[in-house]
């Protein structure tokens, strides 16, 4: 298991336990890849209806593709930085639909300590 | 991206917006009713066809920015634009400090051009100028909060509208003063002189501001489409300028289209044209083309709020989303600034300040865009030719706006106003960015 795949199942793991943040997105469906311009890595996960329902599943298109180095990925995953910062200042890249990265960022941004 | 194997899903709404579409979207961003203000200055300054010199001389500036902005995006694919290139190029600091006081200052703008609306909206409906300017943006704000958003496909009619229909009538114009013998007596007028010529190309720099924002779709482009739309657009503005700046040069005087305080010339032209009929649809086509870029802009400066909250440079409490993600707390303080702004635009007359603030931040963050052309992660390994070019445009650049602010004329004083709120609130955001930076440095060095 990658230094990634860790912080996703970490990161997957507190997400499930903000319930109400859940439910809140319960209407989101979305494939996600997280690349990693850097080392070359990149991580997926599905969701449905706002639940992850798989990781690390091999994947030929993406609602979202988000670009950044590894230690960038790291502190996102790991809850030290929200999305936004990064992606303000051209340390990450997104394609794809708006909505995707928005409820991205925002799931981040609440799971992170203040 | 190399060594991606990913691609996006057909069908889904990345990727799909086309070339067309941008160049309407982004020369329709630029096509605002404030840059027929702007363009009128520009023909009282220097008269005839030199106004249309000056366009041409800002349009072949604006191509070559074009260039660069091309490179940038395709470099750096973000919709967050150009605070993103400024920051990777020089640091965070430099792109908060030279990029926020631009959006800041086009907020007054946003003032400018409700009153613009307001003054069409009176001439329609009979509403008191102000009143139409705040029914404006409050209407626009409702219908952001909805959630509805205006679509490509309205916002190219809504240009288009626009393009064709004061083009043709300044083609009209052109044609009955041809007609009349007048037209090489109002084209043909003395050379202006250097300073009130180079004080015209600052000015009119103005009328491209908002097309490199362009690059902001480029996460929802085609391949390409951003790269070939860019230069495009401003082919579209220069032929959409300079045909009314020679239009609004055979105008006889402005007597009787005052309305409140702002003479609005496109008005003029259509009256001058076709009467009342025309002036009716001309000023529907203009509210119509405000609103929707408008729409797009209080939209896309919601996110931009949410963003800035989010990491403690704005109050917490505006870096929040409701299920449909929409940013309601930074669009309401949006519209609360949108008011302020209007407000303080007609008491105290900032019309001609405003315009040469945006003029003056703009010709700015250019010259600092075509410096971040030369550095990681943008610059190759280009000769010295080339780097000396791009030294000297960007040079040119700074040249012209200060040049602006040195002919301001009457306005100086409010002038230098609104650029020290402008960069002084960006140089605070931009110090307390970095003492937030620091403090999260030092605590994960603690943690570890």
């Amino acid at each position: 298991m990658t230094v990634l795949s860790r912080a996703l199942d970490d990161f997957v793991a507190t997400y499930h336990a903000a319930e109400q943040l859940v439910e809140q997105h319960n209407e989101w469906d979305s494939k996600i890849a997280l690349v990693a311009e850097d080392s070359g890595e990149t991580i997926t996960l599905e969701v449905e209806q706002g639940r992850v329902s798989s990781m690390g599943q091999p994947m030929d298109a993406a609602d979202l593709i988000v670009t950044a180095s590894q230690e960038v990925l790291q502190d996102i995953l790991e809850l030290r930085r929200d999305p936004n910062e990064p992606y303000m200042f051209g340390e990450l890249t997104v394609q794809g639909a708006e909505e995707h990265f928005m409820r991205l960022d925002y799931i981040v941004t609440m799971l992170c300590p203040a | 991206m190399s060594g991606v194997n990913i691609k996006l899903k057909p069908g889904t709404t990345g990727g799909q917006v086309g070339t067309a579409s941008l160049v309407a979207v982004g020369s329709g961003t630029a096509m605002a009713s404030v840059c027929a203000i702007g363009l009128f200055e520009i023909q009282n300054l220097v008269g005839g066809v030199w106004s249309v010199l000056a366009v041409t001389v800002a349009g072949l500036l604006c191509l070559y920015l074009a260039r660069v902005f091309v490179r940038l995006s395709d470099v750096l694919p973000s919709g967050a634009g150009l605070i993103t290139y400024v920051s990777r190029a020089f640091g965070r600091s430099a792109g908060v400090t030279v990029v926020v006081p631009y959006l800041l200052l086009m907020m007054f703008l946003v003032g400018f051009e409700s009153l613009i609306v307001g003054g069409l909206l009176q001439r329609l409906a009979g509403l008191p100028a102000i009143a139409g300017a705040t029914l404006f943006i409050i209407t626009t704000w409702v219908i952001c909060q909805s959630g509805l958003k205006i679509g490509y496909r309205v916002q190219t009619w809504a240009m288009l509208a626009l393009f064709f229909s004061l083009v043709g009538l300044s083609i009209l114009l052109l044609a009955n003063s041809a007609r009349e013998g007048q037209l090489v007596e109002h084209l043909w007028v003395e050379a202006p002189s250097t300073v009130a010529f180079g004080t015209a190309v600052g000015q009119a720099l103005f009328l491209f501001l908002g097309f490199e924002l362009l690059t902001s779709h480029v996460e929802v482009a085609k391949p390409r489409a951003v790269g070939r739309a860019l230069p495009l657009s401003i082919g579209v503005l220069f032929i959409f300028y300079a045909t009314i700046s020679l239009g609004f040069s055979v105008l006889p005087p402005l007597d009787g289209t005052d309305t409140g305080a702002i003479t609005i010339p496109q008005v003029a032209v259509a009256e001058q044209a076709g009467g009342t009929s025309m002036v009716i649809v001309v000023a529907l086509v203009c509210v119509f083309a405000s609103f929707t870029s408008f729409n797009g802009a209080l939209l896309a400066l919601s996110r931009f709020v949410y963003a800035l909250a989010a990491q403690g440079m704005l109050p917490r409490g505006l870096a929040t989303l409701d299920r449909r993600l929409i940013a309601g707390p930074a669009l309401t303080a949006l519209l609360i600034c949108a008011l302020l702004f209007m407000v303080v635009v007609y008491r105290f007359g900032l019309y001609k300040a405003a315009i040469l603030s945006a003029a003056i931040t703009a010709a700015f963050v250019y010259g600092v865009s075509v410096l971040a052309r030369q550095r990681p992660p943008f610059g190759s390994a280009s000769g010295f030719w080339h780097k000396t070019f791009a030294w000297t445009i960007a040079a040119a650049l700074f040249a012209l706006g200060i040049g602006v602010i040195f002919n301001a004329g009457e306005a100086s004083k409010q002038l230098a106003v609104l650029l020290l709120s402008g960069y002084g609130l960006a140089a605070l955001s931009a110090w307390r960015m970095t003492v937030k930076q620091s403090k999260r440095r030092a605590a994960s060095r603690t943690l570890s």
